[in-house]
């Protein structure tokens, strides 16, 4: 079973790149059961992705109120993901949207995570605040293990 | 007769923040204001002093639906201050990137955005669970739309490759060879949206209006020809604020335009209306079955004119794709000089303005942006104080259900709408 993990993001808008830190470590690891996208742009073109793959990982920063650093893990299977977790965008359709249009159109996959990485700073620039990039530690292993959970056949 | 108020506090499905109310007390509507508060975001101020090139790619982050309208007017109206002019072949590609932001818009607003009005649905994830076809469609129409943007400007989003003078580097023949078999379903596509959106129930609405948009020699509009009316305007784009003034009013941050005080429609339903012999022969025919030869003075019916748009772009981009040739360069280079310029394009929404003063090092002195939306905000205040009168009958949750749909019609982006410079500010 193939698994892609999808790092939604801005980089040059600090802990809103965390998702994409995360492709980069996760590239880096060179297993050949993980493919690694980044979604920068139009989210909503991930509906065509959803069916192509068996286990789908998506992550993005979010804003819960926890501490910055905090690593939320949900099964958008089980459970619609809380939409006020993500900056409002008055012009695009979000992830929220995009697995909602998956699900109502019979497209997600048999497997699904969505991995929330607690942020804290959204200004300009780039790099993450240190809390957050030490989460990525942890959010790796978690990756990690969801591409073993699920061994290619 | 007891005084009532229809009140939305935030419009859903529109590109933006913005609200609605409108008043009713004797039977007769006495206030009807779409109220903006997404705050002003003071592109205009924040361009001062910036060097004329920065421009395309500054403007292009008022808006993530149509970043390549505001790109290529700025470029248009730097390039006519600068006084160059740029070969056919980057003509035909900006023609190309802007048409893939048509489809990208249109099929964005058309499915998902203003068909749930129709078909008694919330949002568009309700039409995926019962009209999964129709998705399906939507999604690779706006997905070929986002693949032209990409080839040519480099991103789906806020492309990179546009430049006063032309383009930074020039889109692989391939990838643009492997446009065209998508696009050729997508013509395919666009027809059966026309026929969908002729089947889709509207209420009765005709209005006259005032309808503004560019006529250009032999071609659908886009990017060239004089601005005109349905009552008689005739103007060169150098005279545009010499006919349209713009007025801030307290309930909204984003200014409107009017022409002598009154309100103007530009849009899908005014590029038609004037531009019907413009149309290929194809959209002609698909908007006379949808019982459109003489346009369409039902905003409600805007859907059927934007598919219609949409086939046209679908159209307009294949030719392009086959009669493309290559410049001899990406771009020409472009020396600043001190000048005064505009520029008008058809965004997907309508008529865009944009205006710049440089000095003679090529700094911007001064800049002035007009988006569709703005313009037509005053004739969707208008839309709202007429149908409300007319509709007064109906309840209260259907009479707010079908003024935001009123306000869906324009397909509004609030975000481009709030671009402005001046915020007044008073204290007591």
């Amino acid at each position: 079973m193939k698994t892609l993990y999808i790092g939604i993001g801005n980089q040059f808008r600090r802990d809103d790149g965390a998702a994409l830190a995360l492709a980069s470590r996760l590239r880096a690891l060179n297993d050949p059961g993980l493919t690694v996208i980044e979604a920068t742009d139009d989210v909503i073109r991930l509906v065509d992705l959803w069916g192509a793959y068996d286990n789908v990982v998506v992550a993005d920063a979010v804003v819960t109120g926890e501490a910055a650093g905090t690593l939320h893990r949900r099964s958008p299977l089980e459970c619609p993901l809380a939409r006020h977790w993500f900056g409002a965008s008055s012009h695009q359709l979000g992830v929220v949207e995009a697995i909602e249009l998956g699900r109502a159109m019979n497209r997600l996959p048999a497997r699904m995570t969505f991995v929330g990485i607690e942020a804290r700073d959204f200004g300009e620039g780039q790099g993450l605040t240190p809390e957050v990039e030490r989460a990525l530690d942890i959010a790796t292993e978690v990756i990690k293990a969801e591409v073993h959970a699920c061994p290619v056949q | 007769m007891k005084a009532r108020t229809v009140t939305v506090p935030v419009l859903a499905r529109i590109e933006g923040e913005a609200g609605l109310r409108v008043r009713l007390a004797g039977g007769r509507v006495t206030n009807a204001e779409l109220r903006v508060f997404e705050p002003p975001r003071f592109f205009e101020a924040f361009l001062r002093g910036r060097r004329f090139d920065e421009t395309p790619d500054i403007v292009a982050r008022i808006c993530g639906i149509c970043p390549v309208a505001h790109q290529l007017t700025a470029i248009l109206a730097l390039e006519r201050a600068c006084g160059v002019q740029v070969d056919p072949g980057i003509r035909q590609l900006r023609r190309l990137i802007y048409l893939g932001e048509w489809i990208e818009s249109h099929a964005l607003h058309i499915y998902l955005l203003h068909a749930p009005d129709f078909v008694n649905a919330p949002d568009a994830i309700a039409i995926a669970g019962s009209h999964r076809e129709l998705v399906e469609r939507a999604l690779r129409l706006k997905q070929i739309g986002n693949e032209i943007v990409t080839v040519v400007g480099g991103r789906e989003i806020h492309p990179i490759n546009l430049k006063v003078g032309g383009f930074y580097r020039l889109p692989d023949l391939t990838r643009l060879s492997a446009l065209a078999e998508p696009l050729r379903w997508a013509v395919d596509a666009a027809l059966d949206t026309v026929r969908w959106t002729t089947t889709l129930p509207f209420p009765d609405f005709e209005q006259q209006y005032e309808l503004v948009s560019l006529r250009p020699h032999d071609e659908y509009p886009l990017m060239e020809g004089r601005i005109i009316s349905n009552a008689g305007l005739d103007i060169q784009a150098s005279e545009y604020e010499e006919i349209f003034e713009e007025e801030h009013v307290k309930h909204s941050n984003a200014l409107r335009s009017a022409r002598q005080h009154q309100p103007y429609m530009v849009g899908p339903i005014a590029r038609l209306a004037l531009n019907f012999d413009r149309l290929s022969s194809r959209a002609r025919t698909a908007a006379e079955e949808a019982g459109l030869p003489a346009g369409c003075t039902n905003p409600f019916r805007s859907i059927i004119v934007r598919a219609i748009e949409l086939l046209q772009a679908c159209e307009d981009a294949l030719a392009l794709l086959s009669q493309y040739e290559p410049p001899h360069a990406a771009s020409i280079a472009v020396a600043p000089r001190a000048a005064r310029a505009g520029a008008v394009s058809e965004a997907p929404r309508g008529l865009l303005y944009h205006r710049y003063t440089l000095d003679s090092r090529g700094l911007l002195l001064d800049a002035k942006i007009v988006p569709p939306t703005a313009q037509n905000q005053k004739m969707m205040e208008r839309d709202l104080a007429n149908f409300v009168a007319l509709h007064q009958e109906l309840p209260d949750d259907q009479l707010t259900w079908r003024c935001e749909q009123a306000m869906r019609n324009y397909d509004p982006c609030i975000s481009c709408a709030t671009h402005f410079l001046k915020l007044q500010v008073q204290r007591t």
